[in-house]
């Protein structure tokens, strides 16, 4: 994907106009279609809700977008939160859909699950712990 | 009373910002009890005195007894509401705060204990003829009889549901589907109630499904008179919690209505039950099962309000300071309907995660009709600490179909950025069939929107929103400060 560069006439840039703008009230119409949405903050940093869904344009195409709970056998925290229970102790052989350990976070449990099958190669925290996201909880041997 | 009242709210966020309203508008003094994590909250600034309670956890700040009723104490508070959720529903609390010679807004601590047991509960429903589902009561977790009790439950047969005796809010609940499961579930159910609600008895109940969840809000003064208030329909739920609420229900006929209407009135009566409470059933077809009584204001009240044009807030106060109830209260018709969605930081496109950060952005439409309860703003950094509630957008309309459409618009001029929000969410199952009256049962979410992701603007469009937001906001960093008219950055004073 190219940089965009704002103010240039590129052949890149769909064709846009600005139907109304009373702020926040945004109605824009792209390519023949028009829609209605909010539009806040700053010109470098703004803010775009749309049916009630946030983005925020300069930064990422949409706006607070959750860790990854799994990478490559490793098992990270979602979610800022309490562990409180570890289910599963190294060497362990665990099968895919397997509750390894369980978070608790806004007073839910969250069980985090073995994405595959595999031995547990180490764990790094214990029942307790406060963890904060992408924190790696539990490492799995990687699938053959 | 000589002394001028003065109201400690035991609670936070949105709850504390709706109590401390109605109390600004009888003029009367609040005191905020805050935990060290919300020092800067809206709802600390709102109150009249604050005092800190303690740490973020809520074990040590809104659930410890000890130092809200010693803040209190120090605040020279001579009254105390207890919202809902933390202690609101703690017989302990009522008897301190009255033990204190302070005024209680809430029930005695009596009915507290006896409908805040969820068996005992049950007993006083059948006692006055409520129906009530099949239901096996557990022994103490250190007694040994687990076995049996194991084995009756067994015998009910799947699907059962796990409910913590003392619990609320969907914590502390688990359904069983494969009885094999049965014992892990009442272990996580007992885990989750311990941590909630600081006990760990549980008992089992069949299931009831596909149902329909319906309920009644009453207020009583305490004297034996009791005001039934018209009905809400929560069928909408993700993992208990309910995500839209609506008033009247729109499934009931008007003999059943009448009849789930007695029920909850004759439960009431017989407890001469004091201050607002909502005594909730599952329908299934024409079959009705009391469900529980809540003892305290619940949180989507709201739509109540709406449509009877009455303070629920100030009802409580007037009953708990023994004035009485309104005379034309009790069957009072409902005027137009009322919708209300929860605005919860989580992601709903990704199985209801929690979802915190700071809240970036927090716009809010002022619109004909629409009411914005809100505990948070710009700036303001969402925890793990607490509950995902944020705010509350209701709607009024002179039928169900104007609320609707009053509710998807006012969704669609909201910006809320920073967390995910199950506001996407709500919008589209306010425009499906799922929401056509007596369509959706209290798992359709979980079954039917699991897969939903949310509605993505296409690159095109963020493209075109770079260059168009460059021009209309300008280059600089400053906040664009035309964005009043009739939107809000303080919601909590969106009061149609």
């Amino acid at each position: 994907m190219t940089p965009n560069l704002p103010g240039t006439a590129s052949s890149e840039i769909p064709q846009w106009r600005i139907v109304e703008w009373q702020p926040p009230l945004l109605l824009l119409e792209v390519e023949g279609e028009c829609r209605s949405l909010i539009l806040s903050g700053t010109g470098r940093n703004p803010a775009v809700a749309w049916r009630g869904m946030s983005f925020s344009p300069a930064v990422d195409s949409d706006d607070s977008a959750p860790v990854a709970v799994e990478s490559q056998g490793n098992i990270q925290a979602p979610m800022p939160g309490t562990v409180i229970e570890v289910r599963t102790s190294v060497g362990d052989q665990v099968s895919e859909g397997e509750v390894l350990l369980v978070l608790e976070a806004m007073k839910m449990e969250l069980p985090l699950r073995a994405p595959h099958d595999g031995a547990v190669r180490s764990i790094a925290v214990s029942t307790g712990d406060s963890v904060e996201p992408g924190r790696l909880l539990i490492e799995l041997e990687q699938e053959p | 009373m000589t002394t001028l009242p003065r109201v400690a709210v035991a609670n936070r966020g949105e709850a504390a910002m709706r109590i401390l309203r109605t109390f600004a508008s009888l003029g009367i003094e609040t005191v905020a009890l805050h935990s060290e994590a919300d020092r800067a909250a809206m709802f600390v600034e709102s109150a009249d005195h604050r005092r800190e309670i303690g740490p973020a956890a809520a074990s040590d700040s809104y659930l410890d007894l000890d130092r809200i009723i010693d803040a209190a104490r120090d605040a020279g508070a001579n009254a105390l509401h207890p919202g809902w959720g933390f202690l609101s529903e703690s017989p302990e609390l009522a008897s301190r705060v009255e033990a204190e010679g302070w005024t209680y807004i809430g029930p005695t601590a009596d009915q507290a204990t006896q409908l805040g047991d969820k068996t005992r509960a049950r007993a006083l429903a059948q006692a006055v003829a409520v129906p009530c589902a099949p239901c096996i009561v557990g022994p103490d977790p250190a007694d040994s009889q687990q076995s049996d009790w194991l084995d009756a439950a067994r015998q009910l047969g799947a699907p059962l549901l796990i409910k913590a005796t003392h619990g609320g809010g969907g914590k502390g609940m688990r359904i069983v589907r494969q009885l094999d499961q049965l014992e892990e579930a009442i272990a996580a159910a007992r885990r989750e109630s311990m941590a909630a609600f600081g006990d760990d008895s549980v008992f089992i109940e069949k299931l009831i499904e596909p149902a329909r969840h319906i309920e009644v809000q009453v207020v009583g003064d305490g004297r034996g008179e009791v005001a039934v208030i018209g009905d809400r329909e929560c069928t909408l739920q993700r993992r208990h919690q309910k995500l839209i609420e609506e008033s009247p229900a729109p499934s009931l006929s008007k003999s059943l209505r009448s009849e789930i209407h007695d029920a909850a009135g004759r439960l009431a009566r017989q407890l001469s039950y004091r201050g607002a409470g909502t005594v909730e059933f599952l329908l299934d077809g024409e079959d009705f099962y009391f469900l529980e009584m809540n003892t305290r204001l619940q949180v989507e009240h709201p739509v109540t309000e709406q449509v009877h044009g009455i303070d629920l807030v100030e009802l409580q106060w007037r009953v708990a300071i023994g004035e009485g109830l309104p005379t034309d209260l009790d069957g009072a018709i409902p005027d137009g309907h009322a919708i209300e969605v929860r605005v919860n930081a989580e992601d709903p496109g990704a199985g209801f995660l929690p979802s915190v950060g700071v809240i970036r952005h927090c716009l809010w439409p002022q619109m004909q009709g629409i009411r914005i309860d809100s505990g948070v703003r710009q700036g303001d950094r969402v925890t793990h600490h607490y509950d995902p509630m944020l705010a509350k957008i209701i709607a009024h309309g002179s039928d169900r179909q104007q609320a609707t459409r009053r509710l998807v618009e006012a969704i669609d001029a909201t910006l809320i950025s920073g967390v995910r929000t199950s506001l996407p969410l709500c919008r589209e199952l306010l425009l499906s069939d799922e929401f056509e009256p007596g369509v959706a049962h209290t798992t359709s979410v979980e079954q039917n929107w699991s897969q939903w992701q949310a509605p993505q603007l296409g690159e095109d469009w963020l493209q075109v929103l770079r260059i168009a937001a460059r021009q209309l906001l300008g280059r600089g960093q400053q906040e664009h400060d035309s964005v009043v008219g009739c939107w809000q950055r303080l919601p909590g004073r969106v009061w149609p």
